[in-house]
Parts: C-alpha cells; structure tokens; sequence
C-alpha cells in the first residue's frame, strides 16, 4: 500500500519530531501500565491479606441441622465446575483436651479433613511457619502454635481428646506431629488439624461432614459462582456463602481505588492521543507541498487522508510497543527496589485494553488532520509554493 | 489531425462582491502531438488557464474536453485518476517530493496508480532517464543536485506515465539560458519521440519560436495565435 509508505517516509523526513511524539506516546502508556499494575498489585496484596488463605465460597448446613445430608452427592455436582480449584469437605467440631488441665478441660475445635488438600487453602504446610511432620492417619494431629504455648505441649506429646468431658467414656488419645503457624493467633489458639477418619472417630459419627470450603480460580467471579452451584444444587438444607459477600467495605474500597486509577489513566491516555492529534495537525501543514504535488499527480482526497491516519497508526502502534516495553521495565525495577509489603504485577487484560484504546483513540484523533488533508486544493498549494 | 484537449467557452473570475474577470470567454483546441507555447503578460492568465486544463483548478464556467469527453464535471476521484493518467505537469519550481530520491520521484505517478513497479515500467523510467540526460543521478537525494537536473527529473517525471499531454509552467523560468535552450531542446525531441502534446507557458519569445504555435494572451483572451 503506497499511502503506508507515504506515511513512513513522512515519519522518518522529521526524524527528531518523530522520536520525540513516538517518546511522549510511549511514556504515556508506560504510565498507564505501570499505575495499572501498582494498583492491581495494592488490590491483590489487600485481598491475599484478607482471604488468601481461605475459602472463597462456603457452604454449610441450615441452622438447625449438623451435618450436610447427601454431601457426596453434592460433591459430585460440585465437582464437576471447572472454575474451582480446590474443593474441600471438612467435619469440624468443638471437643475437648482433657489430659493436660483435667480440672478444667480446654476447648478446642477438631478440623477432619484431607489435609493435602486443606494445605491447598490454608497453606499450613509452609516450611518456614510448619514444625515437625504432617500427621499420619491413625493417630496424629497437628495444632496452632498458640494452642502448643498454652498447653506447653511440644511434638510428640499426647493428648485425650473427649467429645464431651464429663462423660465416663474413654477420650482419644493423639500424638502432636507437627506445629503450625496461620498467622492468625485465633486460629492458631483453637485450631487442631486431623485426617478425616480420625475427626470422626473422636465425633462418633460415621463419614459425616458440615462443612464444605472451596476456591476458585477467579476469586472476583466468587458470588457469580457461589449462585451457580446454589442453583444446581438446589438444596434447602445447606447455605451457600462467598468472600464478596462478608467483605462488602473492603470491595468498596477497591472499587472507588480502580475508579480513581482508571480516571488518571484514562486522561493520560487521552492526553497523548491528543499529542498525537496535534503533532499530525502540525504535519499536515509541513507537508502541504507535497501533498499538493501527489494530489497534482493523482493522489485521491481519500488517499491522502489515509496517508495521515496510517501516521496515526504508526505513531500509537510503535509508541504503543515501545511504551509497553518501558512499562514492563519501570514494574520489574518497583518490584525490585522499592520496599512496599506488595507486587506490582502486569496483568495481560491491561496491556491488551491499553494497547486497544491507544490505537483506537489515536487513528481516532487521527482524522481530523487526515479530514484537513483530503479537503487541501491542489491550485492553493500550487499557487503560494 | 485530431485534438486532444479542447477549451469551450472558458471563464474564470476571481471574488464575489467585485469579481475579478481573469480569463474572458476562451475556447481553444490543441492538436495531438503538437508543441504549444503560451505567452503573454504577467497576470494575463496564463497560469490560470493552464491549471484550469490540468483540472488543478476550476472554472468559473465552460468546458474541457479530452479525446472529445468533457472531463470537468467528473468527480474529484475520476479527476485524480485522469490527471494520474493522461495529463503531465512541469512547474517553473521543480516541485519534486524531498522526501524520495530522483529514481523514486520519477516512478512516483506510477506507484500512486499502483504500488507495484514492474520491470517493464522500471524499464521505460531508465529510457526516459537516458533521455533526459540524469541516468547517473538515479540514486541521488532532490536536494543534492543542480537546478538543471531537477527540472530533467521533473520532466522526467511528467514523462513516466506516457501521458496525452505535459503542461508546464514556465519550465525553465529559474534557469540559466544555457540550461533553458537545453530543456526546450530536450522538450522538442520529446516531442518528437513520444508524439506527446506539450503546452508550454513562457516569457520568453525566443524559446517559444522553438515550438510549432505559439498563442499570445492579453487581459485573459487570446489576442492572438501563430501557427510556425
Ligand atoms: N486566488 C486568486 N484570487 C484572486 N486573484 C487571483 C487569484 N489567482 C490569480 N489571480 C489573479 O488572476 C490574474 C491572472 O493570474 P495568472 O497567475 O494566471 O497570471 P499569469 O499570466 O500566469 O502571470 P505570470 O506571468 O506572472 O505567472 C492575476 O491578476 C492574478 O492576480
Ligand atoms: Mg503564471
């Protein structure tokens, strides 16, 4: 297409002009990315802070029930959502330590489930805040470092546990396998982690569960998913609860957040495009010669507009690439350098919407001064040469 | 012999309140083939009449007409293609594009007809560079060469889409009288070898008796034509 070549020769004819538009252009989406990425990396600091390490989506039995009823039946519906990434079934319940203090028996909550998976979620396996081994299946148990302080059990103690301690009926004994750290001194003070079958054995029940955490792989689609599986299962004796809905302060924060940081995106994205619009309305006059002279010699008037919105492309395309690369570099060095708790992270949809609306609004602004060239007579360009 | 442009009733005036009447009734024919020379006082309308028939610029009423078509009521598009096609310009400024070398100016109108430059045609811009006398300067920037080999390259140029017709504007009008008697040669043996018809504006009567016809404007009509 000899207009795109037209539009390259009059890019590189003003080299220093060129470079300096195809500079702003890209510091102004590298602006762009990076506040998107700090802003996306504050987002998900704040949400990994707050429900990182639990469950998106619970579901439980309505209040007056104890157990959920069917649960493999649900699980085997739930199971079959591909936009979950761990679903896990827990029997958890109050009982009681009764060797340690036998006068008055500390209450603690029994969690049974698989605890490969549970560590998918809680994370509690983590070799810089876990001591000692997982527990095996027959008679271990791990427990909350504040739970271990209490007590001033270490690894390899024994405790009893007893579903209700002034019964006569014998209590459970378990070995303490391994120390771990939620970060959570709440947890960590009430919290004893098991293998299923030994929760039910302490229970007495045979394979029951009352509880079922899950989480997603997109945690912003939590409600939109927690409604789908309400709707599948369409179960009167379970709840069905999410993330979103126990946060709603802290998504309003990061909603008004988001607004504000598109807002400054947006202008500066404009602002460039606007440079661009004048830089090329600046362009059109320099070239009117020549425009003349290849109107003169049968250049259309739609040719020589597109002459000017191929410079428009051009300009935002490479000012685009270029800004990305720049962005990408100014994100590395932040998450190098400076000592905020959180990453900035680059996100594909940022660049991918940025890229879009760069160019868009760019061939965009372009055809003002494309409309200006395509409307120069030839006999006034001739005339004042 | 038959025409190729024709003039029929041609008027321009300049301004609206107190128009300006700059060309006053024309209709001339121009034969095929044939070298034409314009003269007349500066502000006779020489210029004027030759854009008009370039369709660079529009009259105020009357007729073009090529090959017996009349071409000024075709759109701006059928227009460009037109000029593109049949029609050459000269101008007394070289009016050659900075930006592309002599080799890619001269191949310029073709690439606006269509982007793809085949041999046959790199072939005819080498014929008419030997021609025109700059085969040596192909590679060289618009800038870097003499005011003489510029207009070659202009004429050039005009010359690379075999036109009907090369209109030029006082073509050698910034030219020593060395390089001017040079061109206007340049011109008649062009002439000659194309068969293209050439209608030539200048100041000069001693370059215009060098073509077969020269016609005189005076107050934007023509006061007379001399067939040589
Ligand atoms: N755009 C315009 N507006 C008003 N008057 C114009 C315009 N263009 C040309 N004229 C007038 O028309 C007249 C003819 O101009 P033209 O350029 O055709 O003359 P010319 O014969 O080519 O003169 P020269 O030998 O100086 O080139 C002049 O009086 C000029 O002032
Ligand atoms: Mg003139």
């Amino acid at each position: 297409m000899f207009t795109l070549k037209i539009a390259f020769r009059f890019i590189f004819s003003k080299k220093s002009q060129s470079l300096l538009i195809l500079i702003g252009f890209a510091i102004g989406i590298a602006v762009n990315i990076f506040v998107g990425s700090i802003i996306r990396g504050v987002e998900s600091n704040l949400i990994n802070t707050t429900i990182g390490a639990s469950p998106h989506i619970t579901i439980t039995p309505i209040e007056n029930q104890t157990y959920i009823e069917g649960w493999e039946d649900i699980l085997n519906v739930i199971n079959k959502n591909k936009d979950l990434k761990v679903v896990l079934p827990v029997l958890e319940e109050r009982v009681f330590i009764t060797n340690i203090n036998p006068e008055s028996p500390d209450d603690v909550i029994i969690r049974g489930m698989e605890l490969d998976k549970g560590n998918e979620i809680y994370n509690y396996y983590d070799s810089d805040r876990f001591y000692g081994n997982p527990p095996n299946s027959i008679n271990e148990v791990i427990i909350g470092k504040e739970l271990a302080i209490d007590l001033e059990v270490n690894i390899s103690d024994t405790i009893t546990l007893q579903k209700n301690p002034n019964s006569e009926e014998q209590g459970t004994n378990l070995i303490i396998s391994g120390i771990f750290d939620l970060g959570v001194s709440g947890l960590n003070s009430i919290w004893l982690l098991s293998e299923f079958n030994i929760a039910n054995q302490i229970l007495n029940t045979s394979s029951q569960i009352n509880g079922i955490y899950i989480q997603v792989n997109d945690i912003f689609l939590a409600d939109v998913i927690a409604d789908e599986i309400e709707l599948t299962l369409n179960n009167q004796n379970i709840m069905i609860t999410n993330w979103k809905k126990e946060n709603t302060q802290l998504l309003t924060a990061l909603n008004a957040q988001e607004q504000s940081s598109s807002i400054i995106q947006f202008f500066v994205l404009m602002s460039v495009v606007i440079a661009i619009a004048s830089v090329l309305s600046i362009t059109v006059i320099q070239k009117s010669k020549q425009i003349g002279i290849l109107k003169a010699m049968g250049l259309t008037n739609q040719m020589s507009a597109r002459v000017f919105l191929f410079q428009g492309l051009l300009y935002s395309f490479f000012g685009t690439l270029l800004g990305l690369a720049l962005g990408s570099i100014l994100v590395e060095l932040f998450n190098r350098y400076s000592n905020v708790p959180f990453q900035s992270t680059l996100h594909g949809d940022l660049i991918i919407i940025t890229t879009i609306a760069a160019i868009l609004f760019s061939v965009i602004a372009s055809l003002i001064p494309a409309k200006n060239s395509s409307k120069m007579e030839i006999i006034d360009i001739i005339r004042n040469y | 012999m038959s025409n190729t442009i024709e003039l029929l009733n041609i008027t321009k005036d300049y301004g609206k309140s107190i128009p300006v009447k700059v060309l006053k009734d024309i209709s001339i024919k121009f034969e095929k083939g044939s070298l034409n020379a314009i003269i007349g006082q500066s502000g006779s309308g020489k210029s004027t009449l030759l854009n008009i028939m370039g369709l660079l610029d529009k009259p105020t009423s009357g007729s073009i007409y090529l090959d017996g078509k009349k071409i000024n009521d075709f759109n701006n598009k059928h227009q460009s293609r037109l000029r593109n096609e049949n029609i050459g310009f000269i101008f007394q400024f070289h009016y050659l594009l900075p930006e592309w070398n002599v080799w890619e100016n001269i191949l310029m109108p073709l690439r606006i007809r269509k982007d793809n430059i085949t041999d046959k045609m790199k072939d005819r811009a080498k014929m008419i560079m030997e021609a025109v006398g700059i085969t040596d300067i192909a590679k060289e920037k618009i800038q870097e060469i003499s005011g003489g080999q510029q207009q070659r390259t202009a004429i050039a140029r005009a010359l690379i889409t075999n036109p009907k017709i090369i209109l030029a504007d006082e073509p050698t009008g910034n030219l020593d009288s060395i390089n001017s008697d040079a061109v206007y040669n340049l011109i008649k043996s062009l002439n000659e070898e194309f068969n293209t018809t050439f209608i030539i504006i200048t100041h000069d009567e001693r370059l215009a008796k060098k073509t077969n016809r020269i016609i005189e404007l005076e107050d934007g009509i023509i006061k007379s034509d001399t067939l040589l």
